[in-house]
């Protein structure tokens, strides 16, 4: 997986793409710009990985807007922040914008300290919004593994205390208190795959652990 | 007196001043083409074309921070929204002097920025 931050940029002015390109570039990020709301849409259905959309309000075909509405219908502000650029700044268009479903707006012409601002403010958000899932989920995985450590160490006393019987008596019934034991283990140990396979990676797992610890701390 | 807001403009491209001459680049390929489909748009009456291509316009030459043919590409997009041609002509004519000044002067800067 990239390092880098992925960010799309969206305007039919070349110069504006330009520009932007050469802002955000030079702040870390991987850029990709297609100059219509159409393009635009037809990317995210396909990208793999976009992690801020710069999207230009004014454009021929789908506007800004109405490009930013079908974006939200399949992701929130907190999956995939959209910045709009607009050189519209009356307090009409701005509440539009954020109804749309922005989560901020670059006026035009571009102040670049303020644009990197705004973005960075998002990228944060972002960030600190994935740490708070996946902590939560650390935490529902560590209750689960208090559960399953208990419900594995109940059958395996059982089994290998009957095993040691067995030793002893050679009788049926123990070999299949065994049995019925080493079942049950089996059951647990298949649902814990099925939560190692829910996806967490082992560095997320450690980071939002400890953050855990730090929060109990 | 200068069209363009030299010191506003190199303000905000301070530590990346190259980028200018790249967003000059692009200015100097696309602005023609926008004077020519304002122009057409006048002739065909066709009020979005001329709304569309002076907002355009307006947002290239706005990264210069020259204010003036900013106002008069706002003054045809205005037009293009009201779909009323009246006066676009004339504005267009001044439009095209403006921006021939503002050629020469980004021209200038760009040379500065790559003299540095």
């Amino acid at each position: 997986m990239s390092a880098k931050l992925e960010m799309l940029i969206v305007d039919d002015s070349a110069m504006e793409r330009k520009l932007l390109e050469n802002i955000f570039s030079k702040q870390g990020f991987e850029i990709s710009s297609v100059e219509s709301g159409e393009a635009c849409l037809e990317y995210l259905g396909m990208a793999e990985k976009v992690d801020i959309v710069l999207l230009d309000y004014a454009m021929e075909g789908i506007s800004g807007l109405e490009t930013l509405k079908k974006i939200r219908e399949k992701k929130t502000h907190l999956e995939l922040p959209v910045l709009m650029v607009t050189g519209k700044n009356k307090t009409g268009d701005i509440v539009e914008t954020f109804s749309a479903g922005a989560n901020d707006f670059i006026t035009k012409p571009v102040d670049i300290e303020v644009a990197i601002s705004r973005v960075n403010t998002q990228m944060s958000l972002s960030s600190l919004s994935r740490q708070a899932a996946n902590a939560k989920e650390i935490h529902a995985i560590n209750a689960m593994i208090t559960t399953y450590n208990h419900e594995i160490n109940n059958p395996l006393t059982i089994a290998m205390g009957s095993y040691e019987i067995f030793k002893r008596k050679r009788r049926d019934e123990d070999l299949e208190k065994i049995n019925t034991a080493l079942k049950r283990i089996a059951d647990i140990v298949s649902k814990i795959e099925g939560v190692v396979d829910s996806g967490v990676e082992f560095e997320e797992y450690i980071e939002s652990a400890n953050l855990l610890k730090k929060h109990k701390g | 007196m200068s069209l363009m807001d030299s010191e506003a403009l190199f303000k905000n491209f301070e530590g990346m001043e190259e980028v200018v001459a790249d967003i000059a680049a692009q200015y100097f390929i696309g602005y023609p083409k926008l004077l020519e489909a304002i122009n057409s748009s006048i002739n065909n009456n066709d009020s979005k074309g001329l709304e569309r291509s002076a907002h355009t316009l307006k947002g290239m030459v706005s990264n210069f921070r020259a204010e003036e043919p900013r106002l008069v590409a706002y003054e045809l997009e205005s037009l293009g929204h009201n779909e009323n041609f009246s006066g676009a002509p004339e504005l267009l004519t001044k439009l095209k002097g403006l921006l021939n000044t503002l050629d020469a002067e980004i021209r200038e800067a760009v040379k500065k920025v790559e003299a540095a």
